[in-house]
């Protein structure tokens, strides 16, 4: 409650700052908000130190609370200097806040009911910053794609908790359990549906890349970053509420997710726009989350949680990179945005450094999440580990041949770069991506505190 | 002059609709509903710039209205004639029906719409409509009627989007949205009354900000909604098509929700699934609107540019929408 009535203040001070100063004054806003939310990390786990009944959070909430405050700045911090964010900013900075309180609410609210409303309610900012600074007329079946899938998709969640809001009188769910031993698969479809399509997992994926396409790049930074974490901190919580052994519905949905990943790995070897290939890689690595959520295991809650958080840092980047790239050339193609790394090295560096994160070399996270995931899903079925095997080899294909196109040296007769420069400014968003990277390496066990 | 012979014959319309509520009797109601429509025709035929158009619209109207009186006329007659009970309240569930224009009766709806000026458009379409819907519990002891209201609401719930979407005017696309509300006004007729009027003043009062707004523009066809809706009514237009798309925390939203949740407390499935089913292919809809309407090749006034007039309603568009669902669902 303290973060939010510190949000809502800062939020009103801003307006009456000078137009200019308002960026900064936002960007530093999000960097204390996120500094204040470290704070419920401490302590027991789960606190109720709270001055309205409505809140509850633990060490799963804090994090994506802390990641959505982070997430957000970045997303602010590389709009500001993106020239394509046409009108006027302030609606930007003003939708983007917006949609952070929308978030951080969504993350403590201890009521079922109250986690639908918001998690709905944050598709209306992400719709108007994709509606507004979108760059084609294709955005309007984007939105239609994610708005139908999003809200069709929890409509069965609807039901649910307006059954829970009927029989027993509130659809509170902490400390509580289900007495019901048996609960059948269209139950548990009806629980996780809309949290699947959010992450996204396969075979509910196909909104995915529409919206990053037509997205800003601060659009895709939030999307990337964030939003996807609704699905898995959703999942989390109807365990939670429901019951942790799901059984045949679990191994159904893990078998999916296997195939997902593997799915996600070629169609990013087919990519020719380099959002689309950072958006089915989001694909194949949110399969990971699944799998380590759906094991029902520790083992896998805390591989899920590191693929979330670190993913979360590491997906902005890429679009970060993609973003700055793009607006050099003036072209998502990969072919041609290798003029732009030519012109500028040090993106070649960058985009290496990103694209090594992404595949999961070490020391980054990833692998930690990867390896723990695949022995949760091993346990259950060995000869699983073909297709895994077969996921690494396409993922590290992808990588290799994302990196080789952007930094091919095949001589051309003109370049053709709108600026051949990039200033400490533009790469301020990603160097604020790399540490948070380093912390979830040196905290990978932060999830394991049960 | 004109301005005056409108508003008397619509509070003439209005008293008669308010009576007919109280009445007892079958007939008497139907007294009362045909005073009602017979006052709305001058209302209806009032046009500032005459042409000929308006009377094609008003002569549909009066005809369908003219056609469903019969046949409760019809009705009334033949149960005091031979007491055919079932037969008389299948002919006046018949006359109601096409009244209402619910699906499959609602060819006339869009037929007259297109015709009509904006005013007559939120009184044919939500004003008379809230009235007559009242009337639907009277047919709910008789099985063959209360099926035949229920399934025709359910097809109007999920029809009703569908050709939303191939509207080409707005006035066409209004008519429609008619439609889809009967719908849900005749399926919450089935959960008390109670609901029906907390549905219709929310419903009405959604509609005359809607309908002021586009009147305020003159906007006649779907793709220039962008360039008519004047600049400093779009924030609150943006505010009704995010509460008509069904987006939480809106009021459209929670107002279905109360009707999807009295609809889980009787086990009706059918009616769940009707619900979801038109909430989303609403919602489709809406986003679609919302873009057309928010896509100008001009820049616009922006939000608060109007008169002290246009912001205070514009203001209260967005008060209404996103906040009186919360209202509403404390106070329910």
């Amino acid at each position: 409650m303290g973060l939010l009535i510190l949000m809502a203040l800062n939020c009103f001070c801003v307006m009456f700052l000078n137009k200019k100063d308002q960026t900064v004054a936002v960007v530093n806003c999000f960097g204390v908000w996120s500094a204040f939310s470290l704070m419920y990390w401490g302590g027991s786990g789960v606190s109720r130190e709270s001055l309205s009944e409505l809140f509850c959070v633990d060490i799963y909430s804090s994090s994506m609370i802390s990641l959505s405050l982070w997430i957000c700045g970045i997303s602010i911090l590389v709009s500001s200097c993106m020239t394509n964010l046409r009108g006027v900013f302030n609606s930007y900075l003003i939708l983007v806040t917006l949609l952070c309180f929308l978030l951080v609410q969504c993350f403590m609210v201890n009521t079922l009911a109250m986690f639908y409303v918001l998690f709905e309610s944050t598709l209306i900012p992400l719709a108007s910053i994709i509606g507004i600074w979108g760059g084609q007329i294709e955005r309007v079946p984007s939105i239609q794609y994610m708005a139908a899938y999003t809200v069709g998709g929890s409509f069965p969640l609807l039901l649910i908790f307006t059954t829970m809001e009927v029989h027993a009188g509130s659809s509170f769910m902490w400390f509580i359990s289900m007495k019901t031993t048996s609960l059948n698969w269209l139950f548990w479809g009806g629980c996780f549906l809309g949290f699947l399509i959010k992450l996204p997992a396969f075979p509910f994926h196909a909104w995915l890349p529409k919206a990053h396409v037509q997205a800003p790049v601060g659009g895709s930074v939030i999307l990337a970053g964030i939003l996807l974490k609704l699905g898995g901190y959703g999942i989390t919580r109807m365990m939670m509420l429901f019951s942790y052994t799901l059984e045949s519905f679990g191994i159904l949905v893990m078998s999916f997710s296997i195939v997902g990943s593997v799915y996600g790995a070629f169609m990013c070897l087919r990519q020719s726009d380099i959002k689309k290939l950072i958006a089915y890689s989001s694909v194949s690595h949110m399969a990971f989350s699944i799998m380590g959520l759906f094991s029902c295991t520790e083992v896998g809650m805390v591989g899920a949680y590191i693929m979330l958080v670190s993913h979360g840092f590491i997906s902005p980047g890429l679009f970060v990179l993609s973003g700055i790239n793009s607006e050099m050339v003036h072209s998502r193609k990969i072919k041609v945005m290798s003029d732009g790394v030519r012109a500028a090295p040090s993106l070649g560096f960058f985009w290496l450094v990103m694209i090594m994160a992404n595949l999961g070399v070490p020391p980054c996270p990833v692998i930690i999440s990867e390896v723990l995931s695949v022995v949760c899903v091993i346990a259950l079925y060995p000869w699983v580990f073909v297709l895994l095997l077969m996921y690494f080899i396409l993922s590290g294909a992808y990588s290799f041949s994302l990196y080789c196109q952007l930094t091919r040296t095949k001589k051309k007769i003109k370049m053709k770069v709108f600026f051949n420069e990039v200033t400490l400014k533009d790469m301020s968003a990603l160097y604020f991506l790399f540490y948070p990277l380093a912390e979830v390496l040196f905290k990978w066990d932060l999830w394991a505190m049960m | 002059m004109q301005m005056l012979s409108m508003i008397v014959f619509l509070v003439m319309s209005l008293m008669a609709s308010i009576a007919m509520l109280f009445m007892s009797s079958i007939f008497w109601v139907w007294v009362m509903t045909d005073v009602g429509t017979l006052f709305l025709i001058p209302f209806l035929s009032a046009e500032t710039r005459p042409k000929k158009s308006w009377f094609t619209g008003v002569a549909t109207y009066f005809v369908i209205q003219f056609f469903g009186s019969v046949m409760i006329l019809g009705g009334i007659i033949l149960d005091w004639a031979i007491e055919a009970a079932d037969w008389s309240s299948a002919m006046m569930c018949f006359g109601f029906a096409l009244k209402l224009g619910m699906v499959p009766l609602h060819f006339w709806v869009s037929r007259s719409f297109v015709y009509f000026h904006y005013g007559g458009i939120f009184i044919v379409g939500a004003g008379q409509k809230v009235f007559v819907v009242a009337c639907v519990p009277l047919f709910s002891d008789v099985p063959l009627c209360a099926y035949a209201y229920y399934f025709m609401a359910v097809g109007s719930m999920i029809y009703g989007p569908i050709a939303m979407f191939n509207a080409i005017a707005v006035k066409s696309f209004l008519a429609y949205s008619s439609v889809t509300h009967t719908g849900f006004l005749v399926i919450g007729s089935f959960f008390g009354l109670h609901i029906v009027y907390a549905y219709s003043f929310i419903y009405c009062v959604s509609m005359a900000f809607l309908v002021f707004m586009l009147w305020s523009g003159d906007c006649k066809f779907m793709k220039n909604l962008g360039s008519e809706l004047p600049g400093y009514y779009k924030t609150g237009f943006v505010c009704i098509a995010m509460s008509f798309s069904g987006f939480p925390p809106f009021l459209d939203f929670c107002t279905k929700f109360v009707i999807l949740q009295l609809s889980m407390e009787q086990d009706s499935t059918i009616t769940m699934v009707s619900i979801l089913t038109s909430s989303l292919i609403n919602l489709i809809v809406w986003v679609w609107v919302l873009f057309i309407a928010t896509s100008s090749e001009v820049k616009e006034p922006g939000f608060l540019s109007g008169t002290t007039g246009q912001n205070v309603l514009n203001m209260s568009c967005i008060i209404w929408n996103l906040f009186m669902g919360a209202g509403f669902s404390m106070l329910y």
